[in-house]
């Protein structure tokens, strides 16, 4: 007897457990899981994704969606990406990389085109977020976050001073205002490089691209030595070095976060990512901090273009991620609404006129009878905006360049040969990175 | 006997779990590292063969050559200050002298040792900072340390031996308990003193201690990576090019997708590790056999 009734009890037991697993099995099926892959946080791609998933129920039911975090940096991301893509097992759906690795997993025939994606809201994209989302002609990718460049400054130690940033025609202007202010404040400086290792990174890059400057020809071969934007990029940077106007500490160096925190840094040629930072480093100078362009002589070009998001060829569900990324960037209501979530800077005019009248930013102030979104919103249509013409080999290209630009200010090697050296080892190193 | 003949397998079933992942996880990586690194290979797609250029490409890059004999330096400079003094202290501790009170400082010194390298790391960096850093602030001064090419190296190389004391106080500690304390006792019936038991009892009964020592700090310094990339780092996670050793090198190519150029790095890496510990291996036998 106890025998049946144990035989029956484990004869339930086996069924619901079936009948669950169906269920959930089931359940599963209805939704289709989508993966979204971003480097560092994850918090702010949940918010837009509850933002998406809350404003349209349709999509809700029909998606499920996971955001993983690839790794700390770009890097990592792209080292997954690059990892799935040798193993043929799927990292995701949907990829965050930086707008440097386009070139690499584009030309290697690993991203979709997203004509249909973009395509019917083309015209009312801003002028950077078609560039961004562009390559060789073709849409390949959603825009993330624009990286213009912007000039950050301490509003109140300018006007004081009575310097105006905005109308700095030429280095020499930016220059001459650096010696007016410290006659005030000897111990501000309104733009920071370090003595050591001089411009390294996107601080390079930005002026790079100043002037138009090109690492390759057309063929692939690397011409360093002899494009004349390279040569004036090097040229004005040093400038800068010289003149003695830079705090001597690298972006993001414990040096750099006490010049903010402590007021001796009060300016800074940088892109708009810097307002996420400034108010994390300079907490108790809330309201002080303001943005402008770029002197006219350097304001050419972006700080390396941007984030963007890309469905790689290996994703399962491309339809889904299609639909999901129409609405995350290509769509004037949700822009809106992910702005006011997520301080999402939207990528469609349509969708920045409704804000920018209302908007104003906890930290920063605008100027000129601009709100601060107003200012970094006119970067996006000015006209100035492109990107440096990344290689598929652009991390390897950096950390070469970044050697001998550390040589070259340090006084090591006369630009000459650094240059004549730099573009011999990068021949010698990567060869043509296009093959 | 039958018996065992009909079950000669049962041995390797044993082994197999062992045999099995050591070739799929250490033998099939290595022949395809060591095959990669004649190759330009990006991690996916086709595998173009160059033969040795990436080799020859290595070996005529000046940054390669900067980058090992930084790496010497790490190894060199810091294993001689670092043994004298995880020495002195495992000496210390092992002596009745300390009583109890060996028992907190153990730990405490081993402490280091179990932080994680990154956010000892990221503490250095605050020490040495340029601008607001701890030294700089105590002496007035605005040094570069993290960032010139003379200051850069020895702050890593300072970081690596405050992390490495504890490491070698731990070896050494159990070598000198592995010395037969009758040793000592018959040395001072004859009239030794501290200095000279330590001098002719400790010192030559550690050799093999020492030499244990030193080869795990050639291969453990020869692969430094953490300490210059978090130190020393830019934006891109790289190390600088003033402060970087081989192994930063090799992270800098795989990072950017250079998979085959990493894959050379990484071999030459490995024949310098041979070479050095056999070369010490080799040099200290000579002497014991003289």
């Amino acid at each position: 007897m106890k025998m049946r009734s144990l035989q029956k009890i484990l004869a339930i037991l086996a069924v619901l457990t079936l009948t669950i697993g169906m269920v959930g099995v089931a359940s599963a099926e209805d939704k289709v899981p989508l993966k979204i892959m971003v480097w560092g946080q994850t918090a702010t791609m949940e918010n837009g994704v509850k933002t998406i998933l809350e404003n349209n129920p349709d999509l809700a039911a029909k998606i499920e969606v996971e955001v993983v975090a690839g790794g700390q940096g770009d890097p990592e991301v792209a080292e997954k990406y690059r990892l799935a893509l040798a193993s043929g097992v799927p990292c995701a759906d949907i990829i965050q990389l930086n707008y440097t690795q386009l070139s690499e997993f584009a030309m290697a025939d690993a991203v979709l085109e997203l004509d249909d994606v973009l395509g019917n809201v083309w015209d009312d994209m801003v002028d950077a977020a078609k560039v961004l989302c562009t390559f060789d002609g073709k849409i390949m990718a959603v825009p993330g976050a624009i990286n213009t460049k912007l000039y950050y400054y301490r509003a109140d130690i300018f006007d004081e001073c009575g310097v105006d940033p905005t109308t700095w025609e030429t280095v020499d202007d930016m220059i001459a205002a650096s010696q007016k202010i410290q006659e005030k404040y000897p111990n501000c400086y309104i733009y920071n490089m370090s003595k050591a290792s001089g411009a390294q990174d996107y601080g390079l890059y930005m002026l790079f691209m100043s002037f138009n400057a090109r690492f390759t020809d057309d063929e692939g071969n690397y011409v360093l030595d002899s494009d004349p934007g390279v040569r004036k990029a090097f040229e004005t940077l040093k400038k800068f070095y010289d003149s003695g106007i830079c705090y001597d500490a690298t972006d993001f160096s414990s040096g750099w976060e006490y010049g903010l925190a402590h007021g001796e840094l009060i300016g800074q040629l940088t892109s708009n990512w810097f307002r996420y930072f400034v108010g994390v480093y300079a907490p108790d100078d809330s309201g002080k901090w303001t943005a402008c362009e770029w002197p006219t002589e350097i304001k050419q070009g972006s700080e390396a273009g941007g984030s963007i998001y890309v469905i790689p060829t290996f994703s399962e569900h491309p339809e889904e991620a299609k639909e999901f990324l129409r609405l995350f960037r290509g769509d004037s209501k949700m822009a809106e609404e992910q702005f006011w979530s997520n301080n999402a800077v939207p990528t469609l005019k349509s969708a920045f006129d409704k804000i920018t009248e209302r908007a104003e930013h906890s930290y920063l102030i605008g100027n000129h009878d601009k709100s601060y979104w107003q200012i970094e919103y006119d970067c996006f249509n000015n006209g100035y905006y492109s990107i440096f013409p990344y290689t598929p080999k652009a991390a390897a290209e950096m950390s070469i360049v970044n050697s001998y630009s550390t040589k070259f200010f340090s006084g090591e090697k006369d630009l000459d040969t650094m240059l004549s050296e730099l573009n011999m080892d990068l021949t010698m190193q990567i060869g043509n990175p296009f093959e | 006997m039958r018996l065992y003949k009909r079950q000669w397998y049962i041995p390797y079933l044993f082994i197999a779990p062992f045999v099995l992942s050591f070739l799929i996880f250490f033998v099939v990586p290595t022949v395809y590292s060591f095959a990669l690194s004649f190759a330009k290979y990006p991690g996916y797609g086709v595998v173009k063969w160059i033969g040795t250029k990436n080799y020859y490409n290595i070996l005529h890059y000046s940054r390669f050559w900067d980058a090992l004999g930084r790496t010497m330096f790490y190894w060199i400079a810091k294993f001689i200050p670092v043994t004298v003094i995880s020495f002195m202290i495992a000496v210390c501790l092992k002596s009745s002298l300390l009583g109890r009170i060996s028992k907190v400082y153990k730990p405490i010194l081993f402490m280091p040792q179990v932080c994680a390298v990154t956010a000892s790391a990221l503490i250095f960096g605050l020490i040495f900072a340029n601008q607001g850093g701890v030294i700089n602030s105590l002496t007035g001064t605005t040094f570069a340390w993290t960032e010139s090419a003379t200051w850069s190296k020895w702050v890593v190389l300072l970081m690596m031996g405050w992390r490495g004391v504890g490491w070698f106080m731990v070896v050494y500690l159990s070598g000198l308990t592995s010395i037969n304390p009758e040793i000592y006792e018959a040395a001072r019936i004859d009239g030794a003193n501290a200095a000279q038991s330590l001098f002719h009892i400790t010192v030559p009964l550690m050799k093999q201690t020492f030499l244990f020592a030193f080869i795990m700090d050639a291969i453990s310094s020869l692969r430094m990576y953490t300490e210059a990339a978090v130190l020393t780092g830019n934006a891109g996670g790289n190390a600088s090019a003033v402060a970087e050793g081989l192994l930063n090198l090799l992270m800098t190519n795989l990072n950017s997708g250079n998979f085959g150029m990493a894959c050379a790095y990484g071999w030459i890496i490995f024949v310098i590790v041979c070479v050095v510990s056999m070369a010490i291996f080799v040099s200290m036998k000579e002497k014991e056999d003289a």
